[in-house]
């Protein structure tokens, strides 16, 4: 019996196996993309001019022993391929080392400020996804109206006014005029100390810890960062949404339903559920934009997070710290079009490759 | 059927946010320190180090933390704003309680004050000495070039016994200097029973492990919450050998940008601001509740060296034309608005005992004179030549723009280079710029070091790292060592004599010129007294108080 | 005037259109949004000589604020904001439009190359599929950080910028071809040239490459203004161009602590200049580039 069944079961598992193909071989795809990726930094971050052991050293007087003792402890040493080699290595044992300038573990830091950042680009997401639902709808249900006037040429600008230009003003407007909102230092007042961390995302620690009064000055603290993240950001969602909505509700589809009598209710559903996917997708794009704002908003609010740690690498030549950096950013980045992609290929089945269709 | 699919898509969304987080590392947070009272200081981010013996990083805190030395210099009430000031020229006792100097003037013994350590280890010659083992042992410790020649080697260090040791130099001549290095940040003294217990193969001096842990040393404060990059906070050390200091907390707070800080602390959310832009200090002068850092002589510099071992700087004629061409009183006043003086082309201490400042040449802004020492050098005009600035400083950017404006009158043409701090860091220490600006100072100020600082030579003769103008001249350097062989006392007439002879060399020859002295850019509320002005431009919050 | 089709020997005409004042001005009138951008561009080529004082020498104290001899004040170095904005036109647009006609041709090309050869067997079809992934993974990392990286290695020069902002700004371009040249491969028109005879490259060049390469052509404004926008960003975070240059984003950056201690004019008038920049390219770049017929 036994020896029917285990080829029997194994054939089972196989079949189900090619049955989730779709996502399966997106999802190992991933670890193989962040390698080649990794390969690509170890050049790149070789190729930045600057010698971390002259910053190292601050302009002293040492000698040339010194120097090269520096430079093995460093791991600077040693031919390029015996570099590259002990660099694929540790990579693979997801070792980044440590921080050329503080000596501190560099995946230490960054999985330190990793949450902050991602909390942050996350909010901005959230807010501005759901702000583009509202506007996209309103906007096209209610063409003449004047939030529709409004929004439509909004969206056009999408992307004119840059993030570091809002953040500014606001700053200018918010804090330094009007005193409206607390100054731009950190994630929250200096004087307060921080919740034990239980999830790494500073809210929801704070919301853990019971502790309101650190909750509320964190959220204080995000209004305007988060703000400008997403006025930077939205009108490039909804002019996608605005496009995607105007050609869903010409689609045979909609028609065919307003034909059969479907109520008002039921007819935008099925428009918002068609023009969802292409707005899906640009999500992904849109973190992309988001983290590349985030670096921008920690620098002008002073937050603790990614973005200061790669500006920092790169100005000090900090090799582990940046290669550290951008493997990371990379692998977010990836991780979260692959989240996209799968949220996209669970809403609209025909997106699943392995299905005839056209183009990508 | 389209509802179920939302729920898999918010599933799978919830997941990934689960697994972020559990890839996120623990926290070095030690606990939580009490507010109310506390001082805040905004700073921008320096790279803060625990470690010493690991480079050359920013390390304002941890000489709070780590940094009780054997003696220090002792603090001066400048009668303004509460602001106390080193006498570079004296010394006083701050973990040895008393010292002898032998009658020549080469050996001299330490008697150790009973002072306990943050871990609670109690202060031995033992301490002193793996200290210095450490300095000159762990591979990333620079300490031992800046200590080169007055100590070069642990057997000038003797143990008598636990409260008693002795050091030994090589020439009376020495004795100056090492009295200005053992007070400064190359000669801490750690807790070595505590450190000695974390010691690894991989880490024979625990240099590793103080990056994380701080608290490894004899000063007034310890580290109880650490955040890399964000915040540190600062308690007292009530056991601490000087007396308890009387500000109970302390708030490192890290803000990257110079407007905020500003704002912060005109607005009272913050205690002590540091490094303000020129501008922003000079206008706090007129807003109620703040006040200035100012030193009656401060010792950092703006300098702009002229490399001499390329062209147009190799001809001494050029350099000095250079030194007739910057236009010195525009970036007093429109760079530094006022918040710099130049007493006169030189850059010893004029305040030090024997100064002698006679026989420098007076180089203001000339552009004919200027002219008139390129067409004796027979160089055709204008001289062209790159002036290389770095991206981390605006100042010196603004400065190196009013350059490049006045310095066309006088026959040069400047193109200013801005590069990244690494890549600035590597040029000056290799050499390859032909000009560059930068900010500077020397933490030990007695003549002989001052002298040696910018100028010195690897023993091939070649000049050192920070050798900036890469400048190698017999004349200078006879007359240097004579100084050094001949002066015991550094701070009398003759000894100022022989320092002269030196220093007269030194800036007529202009492979540096230096431009103006530049006044601290810390400011703090105005309800704060005992700041410190510090050769090492830090804080000691040992001497200060609230109200 | 209406048509006449008659049997007689006369020939066949069209109505012949009136020269008329209102048709002059409503043509005038439809190409109002491309009006904006010329005179972006005008300012562009003439402004380094019509500025009144020099935009990279000292012109006076520092931190005036408008108004008199500095029509936008001065920022603090004393150099004038009013002929520094003008002037920072030439070299943001330059990199701008460099950097657009650099990845619109190469995303037309690299989208032409992949999208032909991504179903074969053989080299060009690994090639091709392996350009792919690459292209993949230069998108997902966000632009800024890629920016960061290339700039640290090439510098802050023109050239480099414009490097920097090609190599971030192809792959999109390369993606959106290579979805049209997927699609058109199997248009009937396509099958009818092969039948004609006509072969490989002549039949790519000829009738794929013009019906795939909209896309990019229509998102070329877009990619112009992120190039701007990229700029600009790296400018504030203090790796653009070398000063004293005049660029619109670095003169934001340091405007931007003076702006937080209220001295406005050294922030707000570049930045104005840089929005209305970027947003006339866009307006010009919908009303050239419009998708004629669905």
């Amino acid at each position: 019996m036994t020896a029917v069944a285990v080829p029997l079961g194994g054939f089972a598992v196989v079949e189900w196996l090619k049955k989730q193909r779709w996502w399966l071989t997106r999802v190992l795809a991933l670890p193989v993309h962040l390698f080649f990726f990794s390969v690509g930094v170890f050049f790149l971050v070789r190729m930045i001019p600057g010698d971390p052991v002259a910053v190292l050293t601050g302009g002293q007087n040492v000698s040339a022993e010194k120097i090269q003792q520096i430079r093995e402890s460093l791991g600077l040493s040693g031919g390029l391929l015996s570099q590259f080699g002990n660099y694929l290595r540790d990579i693979v044992s997801l070792d980044f080392g440590d921080s050329m300038m503080n000596g501190l573990s560099v995946w230490g830091e960054l999985s330190q400020r990793l949450p902050e950042t991602v909390e942050l680009a996350v909010i901005a997401m959230v807010i501005s996804s759901a702000l583009t639902l509202v506007m996209g709808l309103t906007a096209v249900l209610k063409p003449k109206s004047l939030l529709a006037r409004i929004l439509v040429p909004y969206a056009r600008t999408a992307g004119a006014v840059p993030d570091f230009v809002l953040g500014v003003l606001a700053i200018f407007v918010f804090y330094t005029t009007f005193h409206l909102l607390p100054a731009p230092s950190g994630l929250a007042d200096p004087t307060m100390t921080a919740a034990p961390r239980v999830t790494g995302f500073p809210l929801l620690d704070a919301l853990f810890a019971g502790d309101t009064a650190l909750f509320g000055s964190i959220c204080a603290h995000l209004i305007l960062p988060v703000a400008v993240l997403v006025i930077a950001n939205t009108p490039l969602l909804l002019k996608i949404f605005l496009r995607a909505l105007e050609e869903s509700i010409d689609a045979p589809p909609t028609a065919f339903r307003i034909a059969s009598g479907a109520s008002r209710k039921t007819v935008l559903l099925s428009v918002a559920r068609r023009a969802a996917p292409s707005a899906v997708a640009m999500l992904g794009t849109l973190f992309g934009f988001m983290l590349g704002g985030v670096v921008v908003v920690e620098q002008l609010f002073a937050m603790p997070g990614m973005g200061l740690y790669g500006v920092n690498a790169v100005n000090t030549s900090d090799r582990p710290a940046l290669q550290g950096f951008l493997i990371l950013v990379a692998a977010i980045s990836l991780l979260v079009f692959l989240l996209v992609d799968l949220i996209n290929m669970v809403l609209d089945p025909r997106r699943r490759p392995g299905l005839a269709k056209e183009g990508s | 059927m389209f509802a179920k699919r939302v729920l898999i898509a918010a599933a799978v969304a919830a997941m990934s946010t689960a697994v972020i987080s559990a890839c996120s590392g623990s926290s070095s947070s030690k606990g939580s320190a009490g507010s109310g009272g506390a001082v805040v200081v905004v700073t921008p981010d320096t790279s803060w180090t625990w470690a010493l013996d690991n480079g050359f990083g920013g390390l304002e805190p941890s000489m709070n933390v780590v940094g009780a030395t054997l003696i220090r210099n002792p603090y001066k009430d400048t009668g303004t704003n509460g602001v106390l000031a080193q006498n570079v020229s004296d010394y006083e006792p701050y973990l040895a309680k008393s010292w002898e100097v032998s009658a020549d003037n080469k050996t001299v013994t330490f008697h150790l004050a009973d002072a306990v350590s943050q871990q609670g280890n109690p202060l031995t010659s033992d301490d002193v000495i793996w200290s210095w083992e450490r300095r000159f042992g762990a591979p990333t410790s620079i300490s031992p070039s800046i200590q080169n020649p007055q100590i070069t080697s642990l057997d000038q260090f003797k143990k008598i016994d636990d409260k008693t040791f002795t050091v030994t130099l090589d020439q009376p001549g020495h004795l100056s200097t090492f009295f200005g290095l053992i007070a400064n940040v190359t000669a801490y003294i750690y807790d070595s029973k505590y450190l000695k217990a974390h010691v690894t193969s991989d880490d024979p001096y625990a240099v590793k492990f103080t990056t994380t842990n701080p608290n490894y040393g004899f000063g007034p404060y310890t580290v109880t919450n650490f955040q890399p990059g964000v915040t540190a906070t600062l308690t007292a050390n009530d056991k601490f050998v000087l007396g308890a200091p009387k500000i109970k907390t302390i708030i490192y707070k890290i803000v990257p940008d110079e407007g905020t800080r500003l704002n912060l602390l005109k607005s009272g959310d913050a205690d002590v601001a540091l490094n303000l832009s020129p501008s922003d200090m000079a206008s706090l002068k007129t807003t109620d509740g703040t006040a200035l850092l100012t030193a009656p002589d401060p010792n950092s510099y703006i300098m702009m060296p002229l490399l001499g071992n390329k062209a147009p700087f190799d001809k001494t004629l050029v350099r000095q034309a250079m030194a007739y061409a910057v236009p010195y009183d525009q970036i007093i006043n429109d760079v530094f608005h006022g918040q710099a003086f130049r007493k006169s082309s030189a850059f010893l201490r004029s305040d030090a005992p024997g100064y002698d400042g006679s026989g420098f040449t007076d180089f203001k802004y000339d552009p004919a004179k200027a002219k008139e020492l390129l067409a004796q050098a027979g160089v055709s005009l204008p001289v062209k030549f790159a002036l290389h600035v770095s991206a981390a400083e605006p100042d010196m950017q603004e400065a190196a723009v009013q350059i490049q404006s006045f310095a066309k009158d006088a026959g040069f043409d400047i193109t200013i280079e801005q590069v990244p701090a690494s890549a600035f860091g590597e040029g000056r220490t290799n050499h390859t710029f032909q000009a560059f600006l930068l900010l500077d100072y020397s933490i030990t100020l007695t003549p002989s070091y001052e002298l040696n600082v910018y100028t010195a030579l690897n023993p091939d003769g070649s000049p050192a790292g920070n050798n900036l103008g890469a400048w190698v001249n017999k004349d200078f350097v006879a007359a240097k060592a004579k100084a050094d062989s001949t002066v015991t006392d550094p701070y009398t007439p003759e000894a100022g004599k022989a320092w002269n002879a030196a220093e007269r060399i030194f800036i007529n020859e202009a492979p540096i010129v230096m431009i103006a002295q530049i006044q601290p850019t810390t400011a703090f509320r105005s309800d704060l007294k005992g700041i410190t002005w510090r050769s090492d431009q830090w804080i000691d919050w040992g001497q200060a108080s609230k109200g | 005037m209406t048509a006449t089709i008659s049997m007689s020997k006369e020939k066949l005409t069209a109505p012949k259109r009136k020269v008329s004042l209102r048709r002059i001005l409503a043509t005038a009138w439809s190409w109002a949004p491309v009006y904006p951008v010329a005179v972006v561009f005008l300012i562009a080529v003439i402004g380094p000589w019509i500025v009144p004082l020099s935009p990279i020498d000292v012109a006076g104290p520092t931190n005036q604020s408008p108004g008199g001899a500095f029509h936008f004040g001065t920022d603090s170095t004393g150099l004038d904001v009013f002929s520094r904005t003008i002037a920072a036109a030439r070299n943001d647009i330059l990199i701008a439009t460099l950097t657009s006609a650099i990845a619109t041709t190469a995303g037309i090309l690299l989208g032409l190359l992949i999208g032909m050869n991504e179903s074969r067997r053989g080299l060009l079809g690994w090639v091709a599929r392996f350009l792919v992934r690459v292209l993949d993974l230069l998108q997902a990392v966000p632009a800024v950080v890629i920016a960061l990286a290339l700039v640290a290695v090439v510098g802050t020069s023109v050239i480099s910028l414009t490097v920097a902002m090609a190599i971030i700004l192809t792959p999109n371009q390369a993606r959106m071809v290579r979805t049209e040249v997927l699609k058109v491969r199997t248009d009937a028109y396509i099958d009818a040239a092969r039948m004609a005879g006509e072969r490989g490259f002549a039949l790519t060049l000829r009738h794929v490459l013009p019906n795939a390469s909209w896309p990019a052509l229509e998102n070329a404004s877009l990619v112009f203004g992120a190039a701007i926008l990229i700029t600009a960003t790296l400018g504030f975070l203090g790796v653009g161009l070398h000063p004293p240059t005049p660029e619109w984003g670095s003169m934001i950056s340091t405007g931007a602590s003076d702006a937080a201690v209220g001295r406005w004019w050294s922030f707000v008038f570049p930045a104005i200049a840089l929005v209305i920049a970027v947003a006339s390219f866009a307006m010009a770049g919908q009303r050239l580039f419009k998708r004629r017929a669905g």
